[in-house]
């Protein structure tokens, strides 16, 4: 696994380089023994073989919206220089950018995802079964926020609902179900206890995602999307 | 991609400057640093021809400008133009309800004096980084530079890290 991050490691910096970035990677036991770091700068002409062989796992874990294009672009041509491995955006941003391709992915997960300690079990069964050679974009799981629950929920919240507002609840509804159960998930792998206090939701509505759905007040309706909106973009 | 997978695209200027200034700059080529003579050439070390105190200060301005703006701030306004069930309206409805939605935003988000809250921190924080590189490089000059960096990183602590929908319910408060 290789992970590129914007660290201004570079010239006379080399000198005093202890960044938390990198003290906080030589925890991680997994990319001690293991894992490359390295800027976020793309250099076309002195990527490696070594470096991108076709089983290569690169998480790219930059705040330089620039640096992100030239990789994803990089990534999405087919006839490259060099080999190809796949290229993970690692988003905080509150959402997941990119079209996912055959070799381009999405997913949340810091460096500390990967201790052991993590409580992130997908983090680790993805790194253990890539130990093995096995890579399992299925276990990357982004948050990905439907775009009919968002807008339902800023109609809502912003007052912008006209005679739309249906047809945009009835499209919400359909997207439910998938921001109900990313949601459970997320909460899940945080070893906190799950409760519908936490979440702030009805019990019903928190445990029977129909529930939330089929109620006719718009108001829990709202209340169990926001929130679960919320839960998803929280800690990014 | 199907429609029921198509995730929403919420790239936002505001928040990717707030990431750099606050891990890429303030806190890894300023706080981290252990010599004033190391902490003067890392803010005077170029990045594509430009020292690196020139960056971190045209960074802050623009983050300043674009704490109000309702295209490349952390306005949701923005999102009328991103998430398509907005887009079927016409380019009039849309506008006047991006003016609303950044109405409430300013007032919900209280950005006039998150605003002039973050000016203060930030021109404090240049005003000591200037002393810093114009006088004799002593220790206490760095070390105030980096007091100054860690208020204005608390200060970045509590923007959004993307666009900001509303007040979330936090659930440290409820208790279980």
């Amino acid at each position: 696994m290789i992970f590129l991050r914007d660290h201004h490691f570079r010239q006379a910096d080399s000198l005093d380089f202890s960044t938390s970035w990198r003290t906080h990677l030589e925890k991680c036991s997994l990319l001690s023994h293991e894992g490359v770091v390295r800027s976020d700068i793309l250099n076309r002409d002195k990527e490696t073989d070594a470096f991108l062989a076709t089983d290569a796992v690169v998480f790219l874990h930059s705040f330089d919206g620039a640096n992100r294009s030239d990789w994803i672009k990089w990534f999405s041509e087919e006839s490259g220089r060099f080999p190809k491995g796949h290229l993970v955006i690692v988003s905080t941003e509150g959402g997941i950018i990119v079209e996912e391709t055959p070799r381009i992915h999405g997913c949340y997960w810091r460096p500390g995802d990967f201790l052991p300690t993590s409580g992130n079990e997908a983090a680790l069964e993805f790194a253990n079964d890539l130990r093995a050679g096995v890579f399992r974009p299925e276990l990357l799981k982004p948050r990905a926020i439907p775009k009919y629950v968002v807008a339902y929920a800023l109609a809502i919240h912003y007052g912008v609902g006209d005679a739309r507002l249906t047809a945009l609840r009835r499209s919400a509804d359909q997207s439910y179900e998938q921001l109900h159960s990313q949601a459970l998930s997320l909460l899940s792998t945080k070893k906190q206890p799950l409760t519908y206090q936490r979440v702030g939701l009805p019990k019903r509505e928190l445990f029977e995602p129909e529930a939330a759905i089929q109620n006719e007040s718009e108001s829990v309706r709202f209340k169990a999307m926001r929130n679960l909106i919320d839960v998803l973009r929280e800690d990014l | 991609m199907s429609d029921y997978a198509e995730t929403f695209a919420l790239p936002c200027r505001a928040a990717s400057l707030r990431g750099q200034l606050k891990h890429s700059y303030l806190t890894n080529t300023i706080c981290l640093k252990t010599q004033p003579d190391r902490l003067a050439v890392s803010m005077t070390s170029d990045e594509n021809g430009i020292p690196r105190h020139k960056i971190i200060r045209s960074h802050i301005h623009e983050l300043l400008e674009l704490l109000g703006s309702p295209e490349q701030g952390f306005s949701p306004a923005q999102l009328l133009d991103q998430l398509s069930p907005f887009r079927e309206l016409s380019v009039n409805e849309r506008g006047s309800l991006k003016e609303k939605i950044h109405r409430q935003f300013a007032r919900e988000f209280q950005l006039a004096p998150r605003k002039a809250q973050f000016e203060k921190t930030s021109a404090l924080f240049l005003a000591e980084l200037d002393a810093f590189l114009s006088h004799p490089l002593t220790k206490v000059g760095m070390e105030k530079v980096q007091a100054a960096a860690r208020i204005l990183i608390g200060e970045l602590e509590n923007l959004p890290k993307g666009i900001w929908l509303w007040e979330a319910v936090s659930n440290k408060k409820i208790s279980s």
